[in-house]
């Protein structure tokens, strides 16, 4: 038997049945459908680069199938696709650091068309302070702020004790205040 | 806080209450500023994102499962094959000094070098032991000399085959 036979008869067993995954197919659908955009929205600031975040978007919903793990509720399931995403995006992130300087990718998910011109600057803002800050602690923001986590959901996703999450939110929270050039002075 | 924030009452519809204490406090200060901005954002990128089709992703899911199941089959016969082709090449090493005459000649020829270079060594007290030692592993070599170099050439191209065929 050659090495090409085998790669016949393992594709031909691919064909004729589904893949093992972790769930069905309607059942991932849905649950796609109720936590892409969040997942997505997450990547994209976390790379802060679309294209980036399209990618990594079907690698986490691969490696989520492929996770040989059962959830016991749907909030176990979401925090398990966040670290997932988490974790490909600090290896994003790594594999960039690596590499020359290119065009950052940060301004285009602050460009909406759409978007008054006070909600542009704000989210110019926002998107110049997140690029001055850690992936970490753009993920611990956003998941606070943006996708409501608890601090046990945001240790979950992160995979950090939950002891630490207070006080790491807590400091990236200020960070980013100081940033955005929040007035810290009482009593203004 | 959080919540006049996440419920849309802050800054415009919050209570006097709640105002004069975040004038007061800079933690609660942060806190509105940068929960206000991210609730924004969120809501915005959300709706910007476009994200393909459930159907897609379950597909481009299934053909990558297939690939990889395809490829975890075959590589413990590719690295077989690999250990096969090293085996092939070091048994047709041994083989070649066994019959090639002038092989066996260059190698007699440098055993002796190595043998008459370590008598010469100036340090007599290790002179003497490193000539017999040098004699011993030359007689070794002359009788067992093609059987030591195929194992040795085995061992050597082995592990980077398994390597080289196991590295993607």
């Amino acid at each position: 038997m050659t090495v090409s036979d085998v790669r016949g008869i393992s594709a031909e067993a691919g064909t004729a049945a589904d893949v093992v995954f972790t769930m069905d197919e309607d059942a991932f659908r849905a649950f796609y459908d109720r936590t892409a955009r969040s997942v997505w929205s997450y990547l994209a600031r976390l790379t802060g680069d679309r294209t980036a975040a399209d990618d990594l978007l079907q690698e986490t919903y691969y490696r989520f199938l492929r996770a040989r793990a059962t959830y016991e509720s749907e909030a176990h399931r979401r925090n398990s696709l966040f670290r997932i995403a988490t974790n490909l995006a600090r290896d994003s992130h790594r594999r960039r650091r690596g590499r020359p300087a290119t065009v950052s990718h940060d301004e285009e998910l602050s460009a909406s068309p759409d978007d008054p011109a006070g909600r542009v600057e704000r989210r110019t803002d926002l998107t110049r302070a997140l690029g001055a800050m850690k992936p970490r602690e753009r993920a611990l923001l956003w998941l606070a702020y943006a996708e409501g986590s608890s601090h046990r959901e945001i240790a979950a996703a992160l995979g950090v004790k939950l002891a630490s999450v207070k006080l790491m939110l807590f400091r990236a929270r200020r960070r980013l205040a100081s940033i955005l050039g929040v007035d810290r002075a009482p009593g203004k | 806080m959080l919540t006049a924030v996440y419920t849309g009452r802050w800054p415009g519809r919050a209570s006097s209450e709640l105002r004069a204490h975040v004038e007061g406090c800079a933690i609660c200060r942060d806190l509105a500023a940068v929960a206000g901005t991210f609730e924004d954002e969120s809501d915005v990128t959300r709706f910007t994102a476009r994200v393909p089709d459930s159907s897609l992703v379950w597909w481009r899911a299934q053909m990558r499962a297939r690939e990889d199941a395809a490829r975890e089959a075959v590589r413990p016969i590719t690295v077989a094959q690999a250990i096969g082709f090293a085996a092939v090449i070091g048994v047709a090493g041994a083989v070649f000094g066994a019959t090639a005459a002038w092989f066996q000649r260059a190698l007699s020829w440098m055993w002796e070098s190595t043998t008459t270079f370590a008598g010469r060594i100036s340090m007599p007290e290790f002179s003497v032991s490193l000539t017999e030692v040098s004699g011993s592993i030359a007689s070794i070599l002359a009788s067992h000399g093609m059987l030591i170099g195929g194992v040795v050439l085995c061992l050597l191209l082995a592990p980077l085959a398994v390597y080289l065929t196991a590295r993607d």
